[in-house]
């Protein structure tokens, strides 16, 4: 699929710096110790202070939409393409691309891994799920 | 400090392609329409409050129709809330009102974005600068549809709701549209013509989705015991703001609306039950099942099976959007709800023609911005 690129200097530009190495870093609060989605300012568990650490990439997808009518031009040729919601292992929720799946096995609830695919002018990554069988 | 106000007018046109040649003269057309119907002046306008059109670029919107207009209005303010808008507009003028900072407010929202944008440009803008995380979401190329299309689907998985449930949203509205001389899709359907209809973000097909219009409305908001026997009262207001992007909400299948409700209820000392017709935020079928669940018009995941039985159709309990929603009255981009408050002091005032809910006394309104993100509810009344 073809990615965008991430705004390397918004408030995700740890997440993107590790998704560049292959990694997949999420916000995790320093006192509770709990990971959170999208990255806020404040822990929304308990307004700690907010760092990063890497999750393991995999966990089970909550919900997705099969995308027939592309958001413009450059997605046209991948459609139909996924987005879903994944739980991860680690109790958080992210959103993103589930790839290289089939419809006969795509549902909720299927166990999927993260891997990463490169982005539209090839200067970073962006984190992508596939079945985890696979 | 709170006070008693009224809507004293509105003004509303042919949702749709607009015959006005730009966005500004749509806004000026509008509110003449609204000022006529509440017999008040131009100059008597002492504030004027607009959505920023996606349409116009100007810096302060409300300031520039104020200057179209040629008048000087003490207040010129543009306000953002989404679809909650129309709802947050009302407090505001009811605060003006209170403080004395304004006797007389003009409240419009209009947007053209098949005439001033085009419709592909605006649902691409819609995709980057819409609800949709610029940085989280957008890289993966989620639509707006797609985004409440993962709530279609998690409210199918975990309630069981199904494709036809959601048909008999866009047939029911599209059957009150017919009966609306405003309306942008007129044609009836039925569930082969939903069926049919090209999927746009599995499950959502096309007839889920609230068509891109030209159009908005106005009206005029002043104090209870200034207005005439037309005049609407605002019984009470209430608002919630649970997250921006759906990725940031804490479920996928319930959301903020019913502390917005429970607000308006209690300053308006009302029940549930006392509620006549309701006219509530469908920019998607899926959109309308879960805020009549959120609102507690129906248990969760009963949404769908009430809405096949007619429920909430004109014969129904509670009749839901006798003119169409913004499903098939149209949803003019920015100034998405303004047709929902129209319709609620029409029914009122019993000036609805074929779409009359008999004996309504008592409206809500209730408006939406971003996926779920943030409502406002109106509990309206005869004066």
């Amino acid at each position: 699929m073809k990615h965008p690129s991430p705004n390397p200097a918004g408030t995700s530009a740890a997440h993107w710096r590790a998704a560049a190495e292959g990694r997949l870093a999420l916000p995790c609060c320093a006192s509770c110790q709990r990971f959170h989605w999208p990255v806020r300012a404040r822990c929304p568990h308990c307004t700690g202070s907010v760092g990063w650490r890497d999750a393991s990439g995999r966990g089970r997808i909550a919900t997705f939409s099969v995308v027939h009518r592309a958001v413009n031009a450059e997605l046209a040729e991948d459609a139909p393409y996924v987005v879903a919601f994944v739980d991860l292992d680690e109790g958080v929720r992210v959103f993103g691309n589930i790839v290289e799946v089939t419809s006969a096995v795509l549902c909720a609830g299927l166990r999927v891994r993260c891997r990463f695919e490169a982005t539209l002018d090839g200067g970073g990554c962006v984190p992508a799920f596939v079945p985890e069988a696979e | 400090m709170t006070a008693r106000i009224a809507i004293a007018g509105v003004g509303e046109l042919p949702q749709g392609r607009s015959e006005a040649p730009n966005t500004m003269v749509l806004h000026e057309q509008l509110v003449m329409h609204a000022l006529e119907d509440a017999r008040i002046e131009l100059a008597q306008v002492d504030a004027l409050l607009t959505v920023a059109p996606r349409s116009d670029p100007y810096l302060i919107h409300a300031a520039a129709l104020a200057e179209h207009l040629s008048i000087a209005p003490a207040i010129a303010w543009t306000l953002e809330a989404g679809g909650a808008a129309p709802a947050a507009m009302v407090a505001c003028a009811q605060g003006l009102i209170a403080s004395g900072a304004a006797q007389t407010v003009l409240v419009v929202a209009a947007d053209m974005p098949l005439g001033g944008v085009s419709r592909n440009a605006y649902v691409a803008t819609l995709g980057e600068a819409g609800p949709v995380h610029p940085d989280l979401e957008r890289p993966y190329g989620p639509s707006v549809p797609a985004m409440f299309a993962t709530v279609a689907r998690a409210h199918m998985d975990l309630h069981g709701t199904t494709a036809e449930q959601l048909a008999a949203v866009a047939i029911q509205n599209r059957r009150g549209a017919a009966l609306h001389p405003n309306a942008h899709y007129r044609d009836p359907i039925d569930l082969a013509a939903y069926q049919a209809s090209r999927m746009i973000a599995d499950p959502l097909r096309l007839l889920d989705c609230a068509p891109v219009s030209d159009g908005g409305g106005a009206f005029a908001v002043i104090a209870a015991d200034r207005v005439g026997s037309r005049g609407i009262e605002v019984l009470g207001s209430g608002f919630a703001t649970t997250h921006l992007h759906l990725s940031a909400a804490a479920s996928l299948t319930t959301f903020g609306a019913a502390s917005a409700l429970e607000r308006a209820l209690a300053q308006a000392q009302l029940e549930r039950s006392d509620i006549d017709v309701a006219l509530v935020y469908d920019c998607f079928t899926i959109a309308l099942l879960v805020n009549l669940e959120d609102l507690g018009f129906a248990r969760p995941g009963e949404a769908g099976p009430a809405f096949a039985e007619g429920r909430f159709g004109p014969d129904g309990s509670l009749p839901v959007n006798p003119h169409g929603g913004l499903l098939s009255h149209g949803h003019p981009a920015r100034a998405g709800g303004m047709g929902q408050l129209i319709e609620a002091v029409v029914q009122l005032r019993d000036e609805a023609g074929e779409r009359q809910v008999g004996g309504a006394r008592t409206a809500l309104v209730h408006g939406m911005g971003g996926v779920f993100a943030t409502h406002g509810v109106l509990v309206l009344g005869r004066s």
